[in-house]
């Protein structure tokens, strides 16, 4: 049996207790599983709506027609399968902290996204993942299959922390390459500007997918640890700073806080789901999230 | 001002001022190296906090920086010097041009002007330490202690303790003339310090012109204006009474403060006290009239005074008059003339009237008063000049004389039309009245006392008045009865004393009449004079020593200074000093001298700045700071001082830097 770094046997059983909900994963092109409102062919009834130019004509009603001289469409309800679309962010921040026996936000990332995806091809689901830094590194187009799923965990095990982050870029990038709607789950550390990610994040709302947003911080992220002077360098940058973090500790804190309370109201108003999560956590304990 | 220091070869110690520069850098050591994930939002929040430590940080390394540039600078010994400062072995001679004038009494504080500028005088010979010196006075007549420049300055010292202020004037240009003089004489740099209070009313116009290379300086030392009240005038009139005259004495009190004042003016006159009120507004004037009635012949001294003030130099101001028994009566006509008779009646009624026969009308004998009953016109400028030399003159012209004589006692051109006096009689006689404001009549202008003229005149010239002439009386028909000059005592009467010419010299109000147009005419000076300037000399003249002792002069402090003797002339040693000095023969007072506070001396307010004298010549808050830096002002105190002061800052300011926040160095 093959192993993989990031999906251990453990978390496989764990994963065979979980069910996903439908109300977080809906569209697929499998019929049966999950319901969806998207109207097209199947054998549930679901209303009439009055034809405008550009229907299909095969659609039309014909009977109702011939009594009310007015052209109307027959709508059902369709059955799809589930399409979930894993975005990971690959820049060399996430390989933060370096040296350190915790998981780097990559690796927690890369273990999430495995899970995830054994979930959903479990369930005959699609996946996709998206790898990017400055831009779009990897993308693996949704798939449901055995393979499909090899080849994500291959790519998640070879991926490595690359250069800068332009999220927003990235974001730009991926949507035509997305084809029909689900669910969105981005894993990222969020160093950028909340209100230009919710402007990239705008066109993915509007086609209907399910955001979640996944903050990944490291809990010396989060005070900036408990150490003298140091020179910080920018793992992406180079940039040097030097720096007393218990000067710091305080003015650091309320700027996160700051930071995360933007992300976390925009994300409230736009109806997408945010969750700062540290890198101790349990990584089933999003898996929860996506299943409320 | 320049800069020197004393030991410039340890000019390399400043290099430890570098030594906080190389600390600071060498504390940004290379700290442990700390991947971290995003720098961007460090330098945000780095930002904001630099934003008051880095002024701190660059604020601490200022202070250590200047306080070991302050110490290492301190080491190398700097001298402040003033740009005029002497060479090394230059000689140099020095003058204190002290005033000790009147005005320097005032008292400033606890201490008068003069004791401030012995101070400062002391202060500038222990710092300056000249190698020739001398101190002029400045007052009435400027003296120096040394007769040239001299080395003793331990013997300046103790004059300068000794010295007193002299209530005098200050003869400014003559004092500064000495010093150029002396130090002329004396060689080396010339240095000389004027120390006064520069009072306005003494300095305003002293401009001398300071030759090339004589250095002075001006050491004010009046701090204030000092509000003072002073007696600037008393004028008894007249200067020379006669016993039972009253004599009006004008006192003038002059208020030179900024606030209205009231107060009381006492008069002394003979031992006769009187007082006034007197209200006097700020920067004014008040005049008081004292009415003294001299009851006894003789020396009569006189002497004012106010409440004693800040300044009680001027308080007091002093006169003396002498009360003459009898006015002298030159009657130039004989015994056998009607009115030579009439005159000898008078002079026989007033006991203050005394005859004195003439022989010669051209050359009168000493007298206040000629009367020449029969004038026939004869030299006229000869009467004019003598009424102008202070000798009353009463003339009546004779029926003949001419017109232009009576115009040329008045000072009048002759008028060629004019006839020449012609005699009228009237057997009714004609009515004659005084001019009802001429002074000379003012006892009747009440009219209680009768008609001083009253009576009729049977006889009288024909006389036209000339056009310089006052009608002091005239006839009832508008003819001129009696003619005064306006600017000497001078009269032409018309009016007959020839008991068979009138009826007027058997009036009651006859005699009371005539003495008041004698007393009028009276002259107002006096030929003795009984004043001297202060700081000046006394002297006295004596009439002639009958052999019974030789005179003694009583100062007002009564004190009896030596005498010396010219001639007649005997001179007191002393100055001057404000009061009655009293001349005595076998201790009985036979002159009397009054000398009063100079009056420009009262007016206390100084300059706004000394004046300037010149390039060469400036002002100076302080003669021993000024001495100090020509000496050379060490800044090794300063410079130590201002370690301190910087390293005290950089502490407080570590202490805080320790209490807030530790960091950092961005």
């Amino acid at each position: 049996m093959t192993t993989y770094k990031y999906l251990k046997p453990d978390d496989i059983r764990r994963l065979k207790n979980y069910e996903f909900g439908a109300k977080a994963m809906v569209e697929g092109y499998l019929s049966g599983r999950h319901r969806s409102k998207q109207r097209g062919s199947s054998i549930e009834f679901h209303e009439f709506r009055q034809y405008v130019p550009g229907d299909d004509l095969a659609q039309v009603d014909w009977r109702v027609y011939a009594r009310n001289d007015k052209l109307f469409l027959r709508t059902f309800e369709q059955e799809t399968n589930l399409e979930c679309h894993a975005f990971i962010d690959c820049s060399a921040s996430m390989g933060f902290p370096e040296d350190c026996e915790r998981l780097t936000k990559l690796e927690y990332a890369s273990f999430f996204a495995a899970c995830l995806a054994w979930l959903v091809v479990s369930k005959n689901d699609r996946v996709s993942l998206t790898l990017f830094d400055e831009g779009i590194r990897k993308f693996l187009p949704p798939g449901s299959t055995r393979k499909h799923l090899n080849e994500l965990l291959v790519t998640l095990e070879n991926n490595k922390p690359g250069n800068g982050t332009s999220i927003i870029e990235s974001l730009r990038r991926a949507s035509p390459l997305l084809k029909r709607r689900g669910t969105l789950v981005i894993l990222s550390d969020f160093f950028c500007d909340p209100a230009e990610l919710f402007n990239a994040l705008n066109p993915y709302l509007h086609r209907g997918f399910r955001v979640h947003l996944f903050h990944l911080l490291d809990s010396s992220e989060m005070d900036l640890g408990d150490r003298g002077v140091a020179r910080f360098v920018d793992m992406e940058n180079g940039e040097r700073l030097i720096v007393h973090p218990q000067t710091l500790r305080q003015s650091w804190k309320d700027h996160l806080q700051s930071h995360i309370r933007s992300l976390r109201s925009l994300a409230a108003s736009r109806k997408a789901d945010y969750a700062l999560v540290s890198t101790t956590d349990s990584y089933f304990s999003l898996l929860d999230r996506l299943r409320d | 001002m320049s800069l020197i220091l004393q030991y410039p070869a340890l000019i390399g110690l400043l290099a430890i001022a570098v030594l906080p520069v190389l600390v600071h850098l060498l504390s940004r050591a290379k700290p442990a190296l700390y991947r971290f994930s995003n720098v961007e939002f460090l330098k945000q929040v780095l930002r904001v906090t630099s934003r008051f430590r880095r002024p701190k940080d660059w604020l601490l390394l200022a202070l250590r920086t200047v306080a070991l540039l302050a110490i290492s600078a301190a080491f190398l010994g700097p001298l402040l010097l003033s740009k005029n400062a002497p060479l090394p072995g230059e000689k140099r001679s020095l003058v204190l041009l002290i005033d000790r004038s009147a005005s320097m009494a005032a008292k400033e504080g606890a201490a008068s002007r003069f004791e401030a500028a012995c101070a400062e005088a002391g202060e500038i010979l222990s710092n300056v330490r000249p190698d020739l010196a001398n101190i002029i006075w400045i007052d009435a007549e400027p003296d120096a202690v040394f007769p040239d420049l001299a080395s003793n300055r331990d013997f300046l010292s103790e004059e300068l303790a000794r010295a007193s202020v002299r209530p005098e004037p200050a003869a400014l240009e003559a004092a500064f003339e000495m010093s150029l003089r002396q130090l002329r004489a004396a060689g080396g740099r010339p240095e000389v310090y004027i120390i006064s209070d520069f009072q306005a009313s003494a300095w305003k116009d002293f401009a001398p012109v300071v030759p090339e290379g004589v250095e002075v300086r001006m050491v004010p030392v009046a701090r204030e204006d000092v509000a003072n009240m002073a007696i600037s005038s008393l004028v008894p009139l007249p200067a020379a009474p006669v016993i039972g005259q009253q004599m009006v004495v004008s006192c003038r009190v002059a208020n030179y403060s900024s606030e209205p004042r009231r107060l009381s003016l006492t008069l002394d006159a003979g031992g006769s006290r009187q007082s006034q009120p007197l209200d006097i507004p700020p920067g004014g004037e008040a005049e008081a009239v004292f009415t003294v009635r001299c009851s006894a012949a003789g020396l009569m001294p006189i002497s004012a005074e106010i409440d004693a003030d800040a300044f009680p130099g001027d308080d007091r101001r002093f006169a003396v008059v002498r009360v003459r028994d009898s006015l002298r009566l030159a009657v130039a006509a004989a015994d056998t003339d009607p009115a030579g008779l009439t005159m000898n009646q008078v002079t026989r009624a007033i006991s203050w009237l005394q005859k004195v026969p003439v022989a010669d009308v051209t050359r009168p004998p000493a007298c206040d008063i000629l009367f020449l009953p029969a004038w026939d016109g004869a030299n006229p400028e000869t009467f004019r000049a003598l009424a102008a030399s202070g000798t009353a003159v009463l003339i009546q012209a004779t029926p003949g004389c001419p017109a232009a004589s009576i115009a040329a006692l008045f000072g009048d051109p002759a008028d060629p039309a004019a006839a020449a006096l012609s005699l009228e009689s009237s057997d009714t006689g004609w009515e004659a009245a005084p001019a009802s404001t001429h002074l000379a009549f003012r006892l009747f202008a009440g009219g209680e006392f009768g008609n001083p003229l009253g009576g009729r005149f049977l006889k009288r010239s024909r006389i036209a008045a000339p056009p310089s002439a006052v009608l002091a009386a005239a006839f009832g028909d508008g003819m001129p009865a009696l003619l005064e000059a306006k600017d000497r005592p001078l009269m032409v009467s018309n009016l007959s004393l020839d008991r068979s010419a009138g009826s007027w010299t058997n009036e009651a109000a006859f005699l009371p009449g005539l003495a008041e147009i004698f007393l009028h005419l009276m002259p107002a000076g006096s030929t003795e004079v009984f004043v001297a300037e202060p700081g000046g000399s006394i002297a006295w003249t004596s009439p002639g020593l009958d052999g019974s002792g030789k005179p003694v002069h009583e100062a007002p402090d009564a004190s009896r200074p030596l005498l010396t003797v010219s001639g007649d002339t005997w001179q007191s040693a002393a100055p001057a000093t404000p009061g009655i000095h009293r001349w005595l023969v076998s201790d009985q007072a036979v002159h009397l001298t009054a000398v009063n506070f100079p009056e420009s001396e009262s007016i206390l307010n100084p300059l706004a700045a000394p004046p300037n004298l010149g390039p060469r010549s400036q002002a100076v808050a302080s003669a021993s700071r000024r001495a100090a830096l020509d000496d050379g002002l060490p800044l090794w105190p300063w410079l130590v001082a201002t370690a301190m002061l910087a390293l005290m800052l950089e502490g407080g300011i570590s202490s805080l830097k320790l209490r807030g926040s530790r960091v950092t160095h961005p």
